[in-house]
């Protein structure tokens, strides 16, 4: 991906930045593929139907549909019953940032990393929100500028309340999420 | 509600975790038509496969093409593996899974039969604290992807949680967890999920009947920095 070009706002002040290609962690330590093989040949996912045909992975599709079948107009964004407005993309507007203490991240979670060439940001943490493509909702960002370099990290923040003696049924409630010696480097590769 | 079984200087307790509520919990969101509501389904896209096909079938008709199949909605449906090299693909009974490592570079670097991990957070042998690094250098040097708040469970485990977020807030540090004899190996909260490296990061408040705590159980796989430059060809 190329860079794109960001604007961005910091108390006032507008600073230019650029995006860079999504870093994942296949381009850091590699990826892992899944195979499934029969005498060394490789094979391929399908589905058996109750008639007994069988179908090719690509001959299967997701697509939408309404009441009717495929949509025949735009279907609009809802929430809670009300209609939302679709945001533009970052890339096409400016996006205010706030400083944040660097603890912020620790109730962070991260989907996506890109680095960031942010040149004249003061070393630190900032919060916003971003899209990618226009969206109604966006994601929460946080921008960390190190002095070898930005990463911006896009993702949602948590509400991580304090636990007090009584523990609050909202512990219980929260739906399930979903070295052997001290100086070893950590492996994260983990493969 | 899952639990952690954690060790730290010399005493061990299981305890809950729990996933944290995002900060702007919103209602989610859906797509609508004046039909109704827009869901995703899985159709049949019409695709025939021709072994055979040549090009004149191909310029005298459309056999890539079957306009019975397609958006015929896929009901009571079986995954299965099928072997392609004939013009009817076979159902395999008998295979073998098999992971292929591949590194950065695209390089296969090994193949290996598939490995299963198991959880490995609540058993026999409880969790236990290898290290301790400073919390600015550890929250800006790797990737959380995931997140877990440590609770108690009765007030023996509040004690237990307390004095550890207590412990970490006053050395400002956060605690690198591992599983294993020795502490050592990645954890892994499902069977068959993934492998993460698990860091605690802790911060209290109150005093007496009023302390509070905050125990966070994150969860890294990937270091906050860029791919290592390719080697220049010579």
């Amino acid at each position: 991906m190329a860079a794109k070009s960001l604007k961005l706002s910091v108390g006032g002040k507008e600073i230019a930045a650029t995006l860079e290609s999504k870093i994942g962690k296949d381009d850091l330590y590699g990826r892992v593929d899944h195979v499934v093989e029969q005498n060394g040949q490789r094979l391929e996912r399908g589905w058996l139907l109750p008639d007994g045909a069988t179908l090719r992975k690509s001959q299967v599709a997701m697509t939408s549909v309404d009441n009717d079948g495929s949509p025949a107009e735009t279907p609009e964004i809802h929430c809670a019953g009300q209609k939302l407005e679709l945001r533009p993309s970052s890339f096409d507007g400016g996006e205010p940032l706030e400083a944040v203490p660097l603890e912020t991240l620790a109730r962070f979670l991260t989907t996506d990393v890109y680095p960031v060439d942010a040149g004249g940001l003061a070393p630190g943490l900032y919060r916003g929100t971003f899209n990618y493509r226009k969206s109604a909702r966006p994601r929460d960002v946080l921008l960390l500028v190190r002095d070898d370099g930005a990463f911006l990290l896009v993702g949602q923040l948590k509400a991580c309340p304090m636990a007090g003696r009584t523990v609050a049924y909202q512990f219980f409630d929260a739906p399930a999420g979903g070295a052997e010696e001290a100086a070893d480097p950590l492996d994260f590769s983990m493969m | 509600m899952f639990t952690l079984h954690l060790e730290n200087e010399g005493r061990s307790a299981r305890v809950g975790l729990s996933s944290p509520m995002a900060e702007k919990n919103a209602a989610p969101l859906e797509q609508v038509t004046s039909a109704g509501k827009v869901k995703r389904v899985q159709a049949l896209n019409g695709q025939n496969f021709m072994a055979s096909a040549n090009s004149a079938q191909l310029i005298e008709g459309d056999p890539e093409l079957d306009f019975q199949l397609a958006g015929r909605l896929m009901r009571d449906a079986t995954a299965v593996y099928l072997d392609t090299r004939s013009a009817q693909p076979a159902i395999a009974t008998e295979f073998k899974e098999v992971e292929v490592v591949y590194a950065p570079d695209g390089q296969e670097k090994e193949r290996r039969s598939r490995v299963f991990r198991t959880a490995n957070v609540d058993t026999t042998q409880p969790l236990k604290i290898v290290r301790r690094m400073p919390v600015k250098e550890c929250l800006t040097k790797f990737v959380f992807r995931g997140m877990q708040q440590l609770v108690h469970t009765d007030g023996l485990t509040f004690d237990f949680l307390h004095g550890l977020a207590k412990s970490l807030q006053e050395s400002q540090s956060m605690a690198l967890v591992g599983a294993g004899p020795k502490g050592a190996g990645p954890l892994v909260l499902r069977d068959g999920g993934t492998p993460f490296r698990g860091f605690l990061y802790g911060e209290v408040e109150g005093k007496g009947d009023d302390a509070r705590y905050r125990l966070l159980l994150l969860l890294s796989d990937q270091e906050l920095k860029r791919p290592a430059a390719p080697a220049s060809a010579t």
